[in-house]
This record gives C-alpha cells, sequence and structure tokens, in this order.
C-alpha cells in the first residue's frame, strides 16, 4: 500500500463535502451501536480525526463513516479529518479491509461480498490468483477468516440475501446466522468429499437443514459438526452404508434431527475410539511410574479400574 | 431520499411513518434528516410542516423512548428557544418491551407523541405531541388554589398545552373577569365606593358592561381602607384592568410558523402572569367570600 498516513494533513472539514467510500465493505450500521458513539460524541467531541481523501471539491471517506454520519445527526457543522493522498482502487479496498477489520468484529458476510474484488485486482497485480497467505497479508485477515468468507462468497445468490435480511435486524431478533452457514456448509463439503452419492441437490439439503434449524429440530449450529462425523464414518469402522441411510434421512424433510442421525449411526464407533484412545493414554503414562509414586487413592482407583474391567471382559466370554 | 443515520433494519418504519402521517395528518412533504434550527444539536429523522404550521418532527426509533439521553436534550433545547414543533416517537411493532410503560411514560411528561407504525399506512397513536413551544410551563402549585378553583385552573392549562393556548389563556380570563366583577358588585353594593358609606350608582352595568370600563369604575371608586382586605391594592388592580386588552386579541390564528412562534412565547407568558393574578386575586379578595 502506498499511502503515507505520517504526512496526512489534519483540518476542519465541512460535512456536506464529505462522502462515503463505495468501497466501504461496511454495509450494516446498527442503530444500538450508532446511537452509543452518538452519546459519547454529543458529551466528549470526537476525539479522533476520521481519514478521507480529496476528490475534486469533495473528499471521500477512508476511515469514520460512524463518526460522520453520528456528527451528521448532531447537526454539527465540520469534523476533524486527516487528509490524504487518493489511493489507487485496490489500494483504497485494501485499506478499509486493514483500517477495520482489524479493529472490531465485522460480520463476515460483508467482508465476503468485497472479497471478490480484491481478488480481482490481486490478480490484475500479480498476474495470477492469489493464495490464501497472500490474502491474509494484504488484507490483514486471518487465514481462518479468509476460509470462513470464502464459504459464504461461495453461497448461492438467494442464501446470500437471505443472510443480509437478516444480518439487516437487530441481533437479538436474529434467526440464522453467519456461523450457521458456515458449520453447515463445512459440514456438506466433507459430505460430498466422504461420501459423494448421498447429497444429489446441494440446494435442496441446505433448505431443509435451515427448515429444520428454523423449527429447533437442529437447536444448536454446533451439531453441524456431527454431520461431518456421520461422513466419515469408515474412518471409526462403522457401518457406512448404515451411516449413508441416515445421511439421507436426515436430509429430508421430517423431524429427524443431527443428535439423532449421529446416535443412530456413528455414536457407539466414536465412544469407542474415544475410549480406546483414552486407555491407550492412561497405559502410557502407567509405564512411565513407579510403585513408589503411586498414593493410596491412585491405587484404589486402579484397583477399582482393574475390577470393572474384568467384569467386562469375563461378560464377553 | 437516503437516509445517513437510520439503519437500514428500521428505515422501512421510517416509510410507514411517512405514509401514516400523510394519511392521518395530511402531510405532504418530508425532509430527511435535516436540521430543524442551526442551532439545535439534533436532526430529526423526518421533519414536516403541520396545517397548523407547527413543525412535525418525527424520530424514528427501536421503542417509545431512545436509551440515550438525545431526545431529552433536543426537547429540551426546543423548548428554550420555544420552537414551535411537535415530536413523535415513530417504533416498529415489536412483540414486548419490558421497559414499554416507562418509556412511554417518559415521553409522555416530555409532551412527546408516540405511534406504533406499520405497512400500509396503518398505525396506534399511543398518545398526542404537545407544541414543545407550549410545554414547559412554570410548574402549577394545586395549594396555591382553593379547591373550587384547581380543577379549572388545571383544565385551562390542559388546553393551553394541547395546542390552543388562546383558549387556555381566556379560561384563565374568565376567572379573573367574573371574580373582578363580582368584587365590584359587592363592594359597590356594600357602599364601599363611598366615603359616607351611601350606594352609588355606576356608570356601566358591572355584570353586562365592558370589562375594562367595570376596572375603571373599581380602581376610581373603591375605598381599599374599608373594604378589609389587607392584600387588595390599586397595583393588584391595575395588573388586572392591564390584561383587558389581551382578552380579545388572543384569538387570532397566526398565519405562519414565525407568526405562531410569536404568538405561543407571548401566550405562554400572558398564561403564567394571568394564572399568578388570578392566585393573587382570589387570595386577596378571600375576606369578602365572593
Amino acid at each position: 500500500m502506498t499511502i503515507d498516513a505520517e504526512n496526512s494533513e489534519l483540518f476542519q472539514i465541512p460535512l456536506d463535502r464529505i462522502h462515503r467510500n463505495p468501497d466501504n465493505p461496511r454495509i450494516f450500521f446498527r442503530q444500538k451501536e450508532l446511537e452509543e458513539l452518538l452519546e459519547s460524541i454529543r458529551e466528549y467531541g470526537v476525539q479522533v480525526p476520521i481519514s478521507v481523501y480529496r476528490e475534486g471539491s469533495r473528499f471521500v471517506l477512508i476511515d469514520g463513516e460512524r463518526r460522520w454520519k453520528c456528527c451528521l445527526k448532531l447537526n454539527k457543522k465540520t469534523i476533524p479529518a486527516l487528509v490524504q493522498e487518493k489511493p489507487s482502487p485496490l489500494t483504497n479496498l485494501l485499506l478499509m479491509f486493514n483500517i477495520h477489520a482489524l479493529r472490531e468484529q465485522w460480520d463476515y458476510l460483508t467482508i465476503a461480498l468485497r472479497l471478490p474484488r480484491v481478488i480481482k485486482l490481486l490478480v490484475h497485480e500479480l498476474g495470477r490468483d492469489p493464495n490464501e497467505r497472500e490474502l491474509s497479508n494484504k488484507t490483514g485477515l486471518s487465514r481462518g477468516a479468509i476460509r470462513r468468507c470464502k464459504l459464504l462468497m461461495d453461497l448461492p445468490s438467494q442464501y446470500q440475501q437471505e443472510l443480509l435480511r437478516e444480518l439487516n435486524k437487530p441481533k437479538s431478533e436474529q434467526k440464522i446466522s453467519e456461523d450457521l452457514f458456515i458449520e453447515m456448509e463445512r459440514s456438506l463439503k466433507t459430505v460430498e468429499r466422504a461420501m459423494p452419492k448421498v447429497i444429489e441437490n446441494k440446494d435442496v439439503v441446505r433448505r431443509v437443514l435451515i427448515d429444520k434449524y428454523k423449527k429447533d429440530t437442529i437447536n444448536n449450529i454446533v451439531d453441524f459438526r456431527k454431520i461431518a462425523k456421520i461422513a466419515r464414518a469408515e474412518k471409526v469402522a462403522a457401518d457406512k452404508a448404515k451411516a449413508r441411510q441416515t445421511l439421507k434421512k436426515l436430509f429430508q424433510s421430517n423431524s429427524y434431527s443431527i443428535v439423532q442421525a449421529y446416535e443412530d449411526s456413528v455414536s457407539l464407533a466414536y465412544s469407542e475410539r474415544d475410549l480406546l484412545s483414552r486407555i491407550k493414554a492412561l497405559l502410557d503414562l502407567l509405564a512411565k511410574l513407579d510403585v513408589e509414586d503411586l498414593e493410596d487413592d491412585v491405587k484404589r482407583a486402579l484397583r477399582s479400574l482393574i475390577k470393572r474391567a474384568s467384569e467386562l471382559l469375563r461378560a464377553e466370554e | 431520499m437516503s437516509y445517513n443515520f437510520l439503519s437500514a433494519s428500521l428505515q422501512p418504519t421510517a416509510e410507514h411513518a411517512k405514509k401514516f402521517f400523510r394519511t392521518k395528518f395530511g402531510v405532504s412533504t418530508f425532509r430527511v434528516e435535516e436540521q430543524i434550527s442551526p442551532d439545535i444539536a439534533y436532526v430529526p429523522t423526518l421533519s414536516a410542516f403541520g396545517k397548523d404550521h407547527y413543525l412535525i418532527c418525527i424520530e424514528v426509533s427501536e421503542s417509545a423512548w431512545p436509551e440515550n439521553n438525545q431526545l431529552d436534550s433536543f426537547v429540551l433545547d426546543c423548548k428554550n428557544r420555544g420552537l414551535p414543533i411537535k415530536l413523535y416517537v415513530a417504533m416498529p411493532k415489536i412483540p414486548s418491551d419490558s421497559n414499554f410503560k416507562s418509556k412511554l411514560q417518559r415521553a409522555k411528561s416530555n409532551g412527546v407523541g408516540v405511534i406504533e407504525v406499520e405497512a400500509g399506512g396503518k398505525g396506534h397513536i399511543f398518545h398526542e405531541a404537545l407544541p414543545l413551544s407550549l410545554t414547559g410551563l412554570r410548574p402549577l402549585t394545586p395549594t396555591d388554589f382553593p379547591p373550587k378553583y384547581r380543577a379549572t385552573v388545571r383544565q385551562a392549562e390542559q388546553t393551553f398545552c394541547d395546542g390552543t393556548p388562546h383558549k387556555g389563556c381566556g379560561c384563565i380570563y374568565d376567572e379573573i373577569e367574573n371574580l373582578s366583577r363580582k368584587l365590584a358588585k359587592k363592594t359597590c353594593a356594600n357602599g364601599l365606593w363611598t366615603k359616607s358609606g351611601a350606594t352609588k350608582v355606576p356608570s356601566v352595568n358591572l355584570e353586562t358592561g365592558p370589562w375594562a370600563r367595570v376596572m375603571e369604575e373599581l380602581i376610581d371608586n373603591l375605598d381599599l381602607r374599608r373594604c378589609g382586605c389587607p392584600k387588595l391594592d390599586l397595583p393588584l388592580l391595575h395588573r388586572i384592568a392591564g390584561i383587558t386588552p389581551h382578552r380579545n386579541d388572543s384569538g387570532h390564528k397566526p398565519k405562519n410558523q414565525s407568526q405562531l412562534k410569536k404568538r405561543d412565547q407571548e401566550l405562554r407568558t400572558r398564561f403564567e402572569s394571568a394564572r399568578d393574578l388570578l392566585r393573587d386575586l382570589v387570595d386577596a379578595t378571600k375576606p369578602l367570600r365572593l
């Protein structure tokens, strides 16, 4: 980026000569947050100048859109602003990301909707597709955040619009969230990889799962991780055919929940794997101990363990 | 029209509010987030002139009274400057708000109307807005008046604040006029208009003659030392005579907003001083049991 913030100049600029930056990925300004800032500015004034660049006789915002909005509401005539050089389109976009995304929690969808333009401009600059690390370095976003955004970026437009409408509501009234889509998309990708023919129409499956979530048949977005576990049944030596059938049933319009599907298919296999790994860890630990190291209560616990294990093994014989 | 401050989630509410005010109040042209006065440090979401020249301001909010103190200071600024404004809070139909009643009460005590609006210009008015130029009267102390006057004075104040200030003033003037005519009649009949105690025939009908003439007669003839009312003095009688010219000019309708502002400011002062005058007259004539 070529902006030299240290050489920018501080001015009091008339509010009506300032315009919002069309490249600002931020599209949601929640009323409650704006009102809190409004109260602070009313009480203490604008303590940190906004940043703008000059474009003819007007100024375009780089940083400080909420402060500018609040000053308009408070009928202020001017606002302190640092005037910088006009950036290139790519620098302008990257500035937005670096200024805002690092400072506060943005909605991922707002970033996801701008990311294709960043990628396009970077392709133009680099002559090839930027990789994840380059995108992360340029935008200031973590690689995890970029992966999440890409999941949302790849969503069909109808779901992006549905999510946009939802994000427009106050937080307390939002039913579906970005996290829901991120968890769902991740799990469906795993299903497509591990059991390619289970999902015939991904859009239908998405709609079924969202409806189930809205009706509370699925009541926790973390449950979506269990779908991926069912799809990976083979890894825990569970019945793959049964897992496939279970997923097909889950992806149909009914009251079958993810938790039930997990219980019916792979729950036992995952529990056994978990038990095995714990036993291995315990054996590793015991191998390192001398008998002098053992306290009485540990010895008592070990005897109980041997007794219970013997009972189980005898029962099997 | 674009909103700078109002969040996208509340913009449909603003549009419903516009439709509601068009249907209900016949308001046609709305300004969006524009200043109402250069020295008022707040910009309401919508504003429009009503048919009665009052500026209707509409603040769109998620609740009956926004959480911050913005509206309190806005209302106070308008009152202090005597601006002829009616302020409404327009809110969407929301399922429940545990603080709704207290917020509604807060709006009411500030003279701010509250409306719940829906699509299609439908809405429910919880209570009407009062002209901010008329609210903020010096508070009335009910015990300043004997019980028989309290309801009348309270009613006059209500009428004043409801947007018909001349009628509110008129109610107080009526009481002062009645009492001063009774004073004239009783003191004349009791021979307090002559040094000898003989009854004097007044040159004007004390019941139906012009009020100003009745006051002139009273000032000229009443022997204040003998009437047994120590608080009744010439300055008080002159104060009454001084309001008689306003008796008839208070009902003229303002033709524009600046006339409205001037009228409201004058009437507020007149109302407060007439109310004080009635209190003093009632108190001063108590010994005469009028």
